[in-house]
């Protein structure tokens, strides 16, 4: 695991830093503190990461736009804040979790069970997903999308303007923080439950699903069964 | 409301009607006739007066003179109806009606040893049976001991002898109950003066009405007291005065009102002007009385004319009062004219007063509003989230790391807490208060951030009297400690000079360190807002504050004027 930390406060830097290292003890393969936006931003540019745990108010600083480029990235984000109110943005723009200050180790280890569990989150609160762009990031509205295809460690969201975007996070990721109307059907597709129109059963236990706008997408035999039961 | 008002003031303006004079029974056939000395004769009908100087020379002492006029009765006089013959003359005098004495004001050569009071106006009753249509003749025998260098004549009119009588008594019934009204909201005014003496509008609308009162009561006292002739010129002299102070007054009024520029500058050529009309044109009372309220009337236009220019509130109502009053002024006679015109005039003042008050009423409620919005963002410093949460955060983190260090930690968080209870509800705090604010919070930063923090304070702090509006140097430290990163050895130097001499006081503030990101512009911030707004509170517009960011980090100045 490489894991950065951006906070400005020493004290709870170090605080998460001992947590952090005694949770993943021999995984944890590189920890760093920053401690200025700046610093951040630079560091994620630059480094392979597994995990961001971001404090939103850095030196007086609005944390909102380094939390979108941490969230566009491949790796998941955890935010660990004392403004409470900014938890359900923090949810919407898709992160993994929010910890409240002040934090135990329990509360803080409850966050990073999530990641290792690799367990859908509970959390129905995701709006949007942040994609990359060339000079900036954009958001995509998830009531604008249809499925999404496993592409190697990269994803490929369809929308419902036929369009197609790239996000740097993985299926798996994306799954944990997708709520429940989108459901796993295959290792590769994660659909949106009320686009799909009906279940087509083929031979020699083929299945697919036909899609609201006329696509078809395969079915896996393992999560036929599950995609059944919620359709009913 | 208010157009009902205006409708109702319009209505009762326009229903108000000149009584109806009654009909002319007589017409002046000869000029008036003088001459000096003394026989019976000269009261007679036939008398030759064709050798009498036609102008007026009154003899030394209580020497006698005659004045003789012919009149045509021109209409056969109902044999019922009282006929009267009104007399406005200086001197004691006794009338003669077609050679019989009808009436006196006084006894003609003895007016030292009599001590009669000699009024100049008077009305007598001529018999009917001396009223035939065609000629008569009026004689008076008089002597003038008092005001001999006045020119004036002497005037006579025949009229119904009720109306002669009563006509002025009926206007002075009105004019008095205007007279009441002014003088109760000049005593209103000055009442509330009296409460807040800040308010010098105020005390210069009680002023004029109360000038207006006494104008009104000394210009109609002549219908209802008896004044000596003597006196009468010295009537015209207060009045004269009175309007001098009225004609200065409301435009200054309304300069102070209309937060007039350069208002000392036109105050005091204003005077000059109205002083130099006042000395300089006094051929006649009237118009003297004349010159200056028109004088009145064109600085009071010129200022709200500026103030209409400058968008000012309520300019444009008082203006169309200010038109108003000039048209009456025109069309009616001097002594109506003056008075309508004045009332509204001081209507206008009146209702600029009211809007003036509920602009002060409301600025006053603001800065209540803004002084409990500023006490409760002070309140709010220590438990809004960022602050409290983070340091609860390090808190939990001492106790289970370093317990003893965590004990002294919340006795820091203990006197910052205490320190700012203490100042919570003040408005302006000792510097020393202030600086121990500080370096608690310093303190508490210390375990926070565990940066080594040094606070320095230069210049001296000689007595109580050097204050600061609470939590103003915590604020821009707190600033420091955010916006700016430590230099190499891991610590950050604060350092607040005091300076001050006879004509201000000064705050500098310095933080050295890194300032991060220097990109951004940092002016709005809440917490610069929360510094402008204390110093407003305190100082109103005497103060500067500057910060900006310098080679070795940041620097705020605060300057306050004394």
């Amino acid at each position: 695991m490489n894991i950065l930390i951006i906070e400005d406060e020493n004290r709870i830097a170090k605080r998460i830093e001992r947590m952090t290292k005694e949770f993943f003890l021999n995984t944890l393969k590189n920890i760093i503190c920053v401690s200025s936006l700046q610093e951040g931003i630079e560091y994620i540019q630059n480094n392979e990461l597994d995990l961001v745990l971001l404090d939103l108010n850095l030196n007086g600083e609005n944390g909102f736009d380094i939390l979108q480029k941490s969230v566009s990235e491949s790796f998941h984000t955890i935010i660990i804040s004392a403004n409470k109110h900014e938890a359900l943005t923090a949810f919407e723009y898709g992160v993994l979790d929010f910890v409240p200050k002040p934090f135990n180790k329990n509360r803080l280890q409850q966050a990073f069970d999530r990641i290792i569990k690799k367990e859908e989150v509970t959390t129905e609160n995701l709006q949007f997903l942040a994609v990359k762009k060339r000079t900036d990031i954009q958001l995509i509205n998830i009531n604008n999308v249809l499925y999404i295809k496993g592409a190697g460690v990269y994803t490929e969201i369809y929308l419902n303007n036929g369009k197609k975007e790239l996000h740097d996070k993985s299926l798996e990721k994306l799954s944990q923080l997708l709520p429940k109307t989108f459901q796993r059907i295959h290792k590769s597709y994660l659909v949106k439950i009320n686009e799909i129109k009906e279940i087509i059963v083929q031979t020699g236990s083929k299945y697919s699903v036909e899609l609201k706008n006329k696509e078809i997408l395969p079915v896996g035999r393992t999560k036929y069964k599950l995609l059944k039961e919620k359709m009913i | 409301m208010k157009k009902f008002i205006y409708i109702v003031f319009f209505l009762i303006f326009i229903s108000c009607k000149y009584g109806e004079r009654p009909e002319l029974i007589s017409e002046k056939t000869s000029e008036m006739v003088f001459k000096k000395g003394d026989n019976k004769n000269w009261r007679l009908k036939n008398f030759n007066d064709k050798n009498w100087s036609a102008k007026k020379s009154v003899p030394e002492g209580e020497n006698i003179f005659w004045a003789r006029q012919t009149i045509r009765i021109t209409k056969k006089v109902d044999s019922l109806e009282l006929i009267g013959i009104g007399i406005h003359a200086f001197g004691a005098y006794e009338v003669f009606w077609d050679g019989i004495l009808i009436g006196k004001n006084g006894i003609p050569g003895k007016e030292k040893s009599s001590k009669e009071i000699v009024i100049p106006d008077k009305t007598f009753h001529i018999p009917n049976h001396l009223l035939k249509k065609g000629g008569h003749v009026l004689a008076l025998r008089m002597s003038q001991l008092y005001e001999k260098k006045d020119k004036r004549g002497i005037y006579s009119y025949i009229l119904n002898y009720d109306f002669l009588a009563t006509d002025k008594l009926k206007d002075t019934i009105y004019i008095n109950i205007l007279a009441g009204a002014f003088l109760l909201t000049s005593l209103y005014y000055l009442l509330l003066f009296f409460s807040d003496r800040k308010q010098f509008g105020t005390f210069l609308f009680s002023l004029s009405s109360f000038l207006f009162f006494l104008l009104i009561i000394i210009e109609y006292i002549k219908f209802y007291t008896s004044i000596h002739y003597a006196n009468f010129i010295f009537r015209l002299k207060i009045i004269g005065l009175l309007t001098f102070l009225i004609s200065f007054i409301v435009p200054y009024y309304f300069a102070i009102q209309f937060s007039l520029k350069h208002i000392k500058w036109f105050t005091y050529s204003y005077f000059f002007i109205l002083a130099s009309i006042y000395l300089f044109i006094s051929d006649s009372y009237d118009q003297t009385a004349l010159a200056l309220s028109q004088m009145m009337w064109f600085s009071s236009t010129l200022i709200i004319s500026y103030a209409i220019y400058k968008k000012q509130k309520a300019a444009i109502i008082v203006l169309i009062g200010l038109l108003l009053s000039f048209v009456i002024y025109k069309i009616f006679i001097y002594d109506i004219s003056l008075f309508v015109s004045f009332s509204i005039i001081t209507l206008c003042m009146f209702y600029l007063l009211s809007v003036k008050l509920k602009e002060q009423r409301l600025a006053f409620e603001h800065s209540i509003a803004e002084s409990t919005r500023l006490r409760y963002e002070l309140l709010k410093k220590n438990i809004q989230p960022h602050f409290l949460m983070n340091t609860l955060t390090s808190l939990i983190d001492w106790v289970e790391e370093a317990p003893e260090k965590g004990v002294e930690f919340i006795e820091a968080l203990a006197l910052e807490f205490d320190l700012l209870n203490q100042v919570e509800d003040q408005k302006l705090i000792p510097i020393s208060q202030e600086i121990e604010l500080c370096k608690s919070h310093l303190n508490i930063m210390k375990y926070r951030k565990e940066i080594d923090y040094q606070w320095e304070t230069e210049g001296g702090i000689k007595n109580e009297d050097q204050q600061i509006p609470p939590a103003i140097i915590h604020t821009l430290l707190e600033n420091g400690i955010t916006h700016c990163a430590p230099i190499e050895n891991n610590s950050m130097k604060f350092k607040l000079i005091i300076k001050e001499d006879l004509k201000k006081l000064q705050y500098t503030f310095l933080t050295y360190g890194k300032v991060r990101n220097t990109k951004k512009e940092r002016k709005g911030g809440t917490g610069f807002k929360y510094i402008k707004a204390r110093l407003n509170e305190s100082y109103g517009s005497k103060w500067k504050f500057t910060s900006e960011a310098k080679s070795h980090g940041w620097e705020n100045i605060i300057t306050i004027e004394k």
